[in-house]
């Protein structure tokens, strides 16, 4: 699913965001990345969503070269990528329901398909009760399981959540864990990048860990 | 539905949306728009009517060579035929004292008779040359030709103030349609500013479509929608208060003195192809004030 051959982005010469990073994840897999602030965990997931180019090496992503890829052909990869941010992005001033719809509109699904998967989702994280109040109304794990929630919406094969639960307590921390994991379980393929070693234990899942834009280590699962 | 019908159907949706979000500014850039197409409109309208006016007059100017006194008939005629030969003359005909006596009576009648009040026909013969067409270097050369001739006594032709009024209406011409381009400019700019009004109030939901791989459609199209709809809706506004200006002014001009004038100058008004051309002039010139600003705010797509 995921292919990282010795991809190097540099900003500003000569420090590197990422040095010569190879990795591979698989379909089936769920992996969480690591590493402290700086090291480069949010740049290799903004290249996995061709936000960011490596300056060298490659980057495979679902059978495509992101750094060959064709501009047009970019929106079409990204509908197999599901986003997840620390700050939820929900839209303020749209309704719960409203902030998953619009992005199947967006992408063209029919009326009824839509409503329908709308509602599964939301019945799925467990706050279609809430469907029609607006974001602020929702506690910060709430908010989470919406954003998640929307992610899943278009049916992506490819989930990436960047520091998900950073904006969160321990107990909610866990139980957005056990959502992934259910994702996961479904057969999803799942990259979370936390620095959260709590979450990290209990994860007990493949950990990539980046220090200093360099792959550290490659753990298999505990 | 499939799916491009429905990405057309968001985008027309996502950009009426847009618009109700600031209702005032996208009022006043309609507004904007519509003052310079209406200057556009009436202007096209009135240099059409200027022109035919001008040229219906120009059609009927003569060259009136006043004949000396006692002039000998030989050189009189000799003048005529020289003014034959010399090409460009529709008509050359000669017009006895009397004769002009008589149509100054049909013209003036108010005036009584003017050969008892002066003691005598105060008019003198003359040639009466009608030119064929409009080309004033030729004009000019008849006009030396008789003013060198010893029969001629002076020489009027009358498109000295008609050209000197086409000059006129002329520089009026360009001075509006400058003023015009000035107030299209503002209104473009207008429509910029409302575009990245909206852009910032949605920069976030932005940012989220070109995350989940929204086609480019739907993330540029209604920003593209919004200029053209603003554009379009200005433009139709301009082109209808145009045509009902002048509507209004040919309309009242029969009780004016100067009915005629004003007639003639607003007979023509644009068609609807041509009102249609402006309108989708403004819908143009509004989507690529739209890309323009959506280029500045740096997403062109």
């Amino acid at each position: 699913m995921i292919h990282f051959d010795q991809a190097t982005l540099i900003y500003r010469p000569p420090h590197a965001a990422l040095k010569d990073v190879s990795f591979s994840v698989t379909a089936s897999e769920m992996v969480v990345v690591t590493g402290p602030s700086g090291a480069g965990k949010s740049t290799l997931l903004s290249m996995i969503t061709r936000e960011l180019v490596p300056t060298s090496g490659r980057v495979v992503v679902a059978g495509r070269d992101l750094t060959a890829i064709r501009r047009a052909e970019i929106p079409l990869m990204r509908r197999s990528i599901g986003v997840v941010f620390q700050d939820f992005r929900l839209l303020r001033h749209r309704t719960i329901e409203d902030n998953i719809s619009f992005v199947l509109r967006a992408l063209a699904w029919p009326a009824a398909r839509r409503r329908e998967r709308t509602r599964r989702v939301l019945e799925w994280v467990g706050l279609a009760h809430r469907a029609n109040d607006l974001p602020e109304t929702l506690s910060g794990g709430e908010q989470q399981r919406i954003a998640i929630a929307r992610a899943l919406a278009p049916e992506p094969r490819l989930l990436l959540a960047d520091e998900p639960t950073g904006n969160l307590d321990p107990e909610r921390s866990f139980e957005i864990l056990a959502l992934f994991r259910e994702i996961h379980a479904r057969g999803t393929c799942v990259l979370l990048a936390t620095h959260d070693r709590m979450l990290i234990e209990r994860a007990k899942v493949r950990v990539l860990t980046l220090q200093a834009g360099r792959l550290a280590r490659d753990e298999a699962p505990r | 539905m499939t799916a491009w019908p429905r990405t057309a159907a968001e985008v027309v949706r996502v950009a009426a949306s847009d618009l109700g979000r600031r209702p005032l500014a996208g009022l006043l850039s309609v507004a904007a728009m519509a003052v310079a197409i209406f200057l556009v409109a009436s202007f096209w309208s009135l240099s059409h009517g200027v022109r035919g006016t001008w040229a219906r007059l120009a059609e009927q100017a003569v060259i009136e060579i006043y004949l000396k006194d006692g002039a000998d008939a030989g050189a009189v005629d000799a003048l005529a035929e020289a003014i034959e030969r010399a090409g460009g003359v529709r008509r050359v005909e000669r017009v006895s004292p009397e004769r002009a006596l008589a149509e100054f009576r049909a013209l003036y009648p108010d005036l009584g008779d003017l050969r008892d009040l002066l003691g005598g026909n105060p008019f003198p013969g003359s040639l009466r040359v009608q030119p064929e067409g409009a080309d004033p270097a030729r004009v000019a050369a008849l006009v030396e030709l008789a003013k060198a001739n010893s029969a001629a006594d002076s020489v009027r032709y009358d498109r000295d103030w008609l050209e000197a009024l086409s000059r006129l209406g002329g520089a009026l011409s360009r001075f509006a349609l400058a003023g015009a381009a000035a107030l299209l400019l503002a209104a473009l700019v207008t429509i910029g500013s409302v575009v990245r009004l909206a852009l910032d109030d949605k920069r976030e939901e932005v940012a989220l479509l070109r995350i989940v791989g929204a086609p480019n459609a739907v993330v540029v199209g209604p920003v593209l929608v919004t200029g053209a709809m603003l554009g379009a809706a200005g433009a139709l506004a301009g082109v209808l208060a145009a045509s009902l200006a002048r509507q209004v002014a040919y309309g009242t001009s029969s009780a004016s003195p100067l009915a005629g004038l004003s007639e003639a100058l607003f007979a023509v008004g644009l068609s609807p192809a041509e009102g249609l051309a402006l309108a989708l002039f403004g819908a143009v010139a509004g989507a690529a004030a739209a890309a323009a600003a959506a280029g500045r705010r740096g997403w062109s797509g």
